[in-house]
């Protein structure tokens, strides 16, 4: 009886952090990976993009372009019209 | 009582804050014996899932349920910190709160939306709806173009294909139930073990005795889904009563306080405030830890925890309302159901003493039916007659 009495519960060790590191856009893979037929950045960003349900101007400027400190990027696609576009084909297609 | 007991608080934690003794009571989380369980059934469903796509969690209000999915959301994240192979987008789990309806139906943008910060998705605000393989619609109309619902459950469904966590878990889903008429109510359960379906992606959905019957709705949906009860800690069971009793000498332990208190000697007190139902002790004890900090008391009186006890009128009621529903839990899984079941199924030619019956039949050493001449002058085919005869055969046959 005395040992029954002297018994308690266990306890779970105190909350910590519950996120779990993860890639912010989706992990997809590049048509064509490892052939000289493997798809172009347009084509994958394009791809991201219609993952995402995001438009690709909204994708590159909320997304990639604060990560390459280029800040004429960002500006640029903050506009609209012909800058944006200019901006965004120069991103791409590296024109 | 000894107040050095060696499974109590650290005792540096005297030369702590208030605040800091208060918050190392409040996030204690006890593994006593029915959130364990409960915990390791619904561990076991969510890693062997075998074809179901719906759990359903209830459990009585104050029971622990959101202590539950914190627990279970924490081991699924430490499961997949140990997995190596995992892609870098992987989410182990998606945890959210099903929210209440402000005009009275539920709405399930406000859902899918929410869904979707829960999975922590980039650009929630500048979701544009694709159409199936060609361009972003609001490309052509900027501004007038909303998404619908379709569009968002869309959205929701591609970042869970992209996913793919363990389990989706929403918390306090009886207010999915929140609708008008019940003709409504299979659709949103539809609506629910289709997304489960189409992302094979497994939904928990924890909440109140509301959700019960729920997974009746349709026979689609009680064959993919499992219910798991957790319930509160019944007096009337000495089994019971003896976990409780056990659950309340860990908590004195752990009060922060220089004298360990007796709350074990007060458990009827206790068990009347809480119902059996830990959550609600643990707030009870939550806030006269509280109060005895702030007076700098050095242990736990009754009179703290009286002047935070309920009115009984209120638990008179919350008792009435949880009886209510385990008593339809219990018809739930009345025996009696089974033997309407069985003849149902057609299966009341077999009554269970048949086994008795045939056992006497074989011991005694005369088989009046069995004898193979009776046997050999059946054709193939005939059926053995040994059917009672119904209705107007009956009749005659008397």
């Amino acid at each position: 009886m005395q040992s029954e009495t002297e018994t308690v519960c266990e306890f779970w060790e105190e909350e910590s952090s519950t996120s779990f590191p993860h890639s912010r856009l989706y992990h997809l893979e590049p048509i064509g990976m490892g052939s000289s037929l493997v798809e172009s950045l347009t084509s994958y960003v394009t791809r991201l993009a219609e993952a995402h349900s995001v438009t690709v101007r909204n994708l590159v400027s909320h997304e990639i372009a604060p990560h390459l400190k280029q800040s004429y990027l960002s500006r640029s696609l903050d506009q609209n019209g012909h800058a944006a576009h200019q901006a965004l084909t120069v991103f791409l297609e590296g024109k | 009582m000894s107040n050095s007991s060696p499974q109590g608080f650290p005792r540096e934690l005297l030369q702590q804050s208030a605040d800091a003794r208060r918050r190392y009571f409040e996030t204690k989380v006890i593994a006593h014996q029915r959130l364990f369980q409960v915990y390791e059934d619904l561990l076991h469903v969510i890693r062997y899932p075998a074809g179901t796509s719906l759990i359903l969690v209830s459990g009585p209000t104050g029971v622990g349920k959101t202590t539950l999915l914190q627990r279970i959301v924490k081991q699924l994240v430490e499961d997949a910190a140990c997995d190596p192979t995992i892609p870098p987008d992987h989410i182990p789990v998606m945890a959210m709160e099903a929210p209440s309806p402000d005009s009275g139906n539920f709405s399930w943008k406000d859902y899918f939306t929410r869904a979707l910060i829960a999975a922590d998705e980039p650009l929630v605000a500048d979701k544009v709806a694709y159409e199936l393989g060609g361009t972003p619609q609001s490309e052509q109309f900027p501004l007038s173009r909303r998404l619908t619902t379709p569009d968002l459950r869309r959205v929701l469904e591609k970042c869970l294909s992209h996913r793919r966590p363990r389990a989706f878990i929403v918390d306090e889903a009886q207010h999915i139930k929140k609708m008008a008429s019940g003709r409504r109510l299979l659709d949103q359960m539809d609506t629910l073990k289709s997304l489960a379906n189409m992302t094979s992606t497994v939904h928990v959905l924890i909440g109140t005795y509301e959700l019960l019957g729920l997974m009746h709705l349709s026979a689609q949906l009680s064959r993919r889904s499992v219910e798991i009860h957790f319930p509160r800690y019944h007096a009337e069971e000495p089994e019971d009563l003896k976990e409780f009793k056990k659950l309340l000498r860990t908590f004195q332990r752990h009060l922060p306080l220089p004298e360990e208190p007796d709350l074990e000697s007060h458990y009827a007190f206790f068990y009347e405030q809480c119902l059996g139902c830990t959550g609600m002790l643990k707030t009870l004890l939550n806030k006269a830890l509280g109060a005895a900090l702030e007076q700098e008391e050095r242990t736990l009186t009754s009179q703290r925890w009286e002047q935070h006890a309920e009115p009984p009128q209120k638990l008179k009621d919350m008792l009435q309302r949880i009886k209510q529903d385990e008593a339809t839990l219990k018809n739930q899984n009345d025996e009696s159901h089974r033997n309407t079941l069985r003849e149902m199924l057609g299966l009341h030619a077999l009554p269970p003493q048949d086994g008795l019956l045939r056992e006497e039949t074989s011991l005694s050493s005369t088989p009046p039916v069995t004898s193979p001449q009776s046997k050999s002058r059946r054709r193939v085919g005939q059926r053995n007659a040994k059917r009672d005869l119904i209705g107007r055969g009956a009749e005659s046959a008397k």
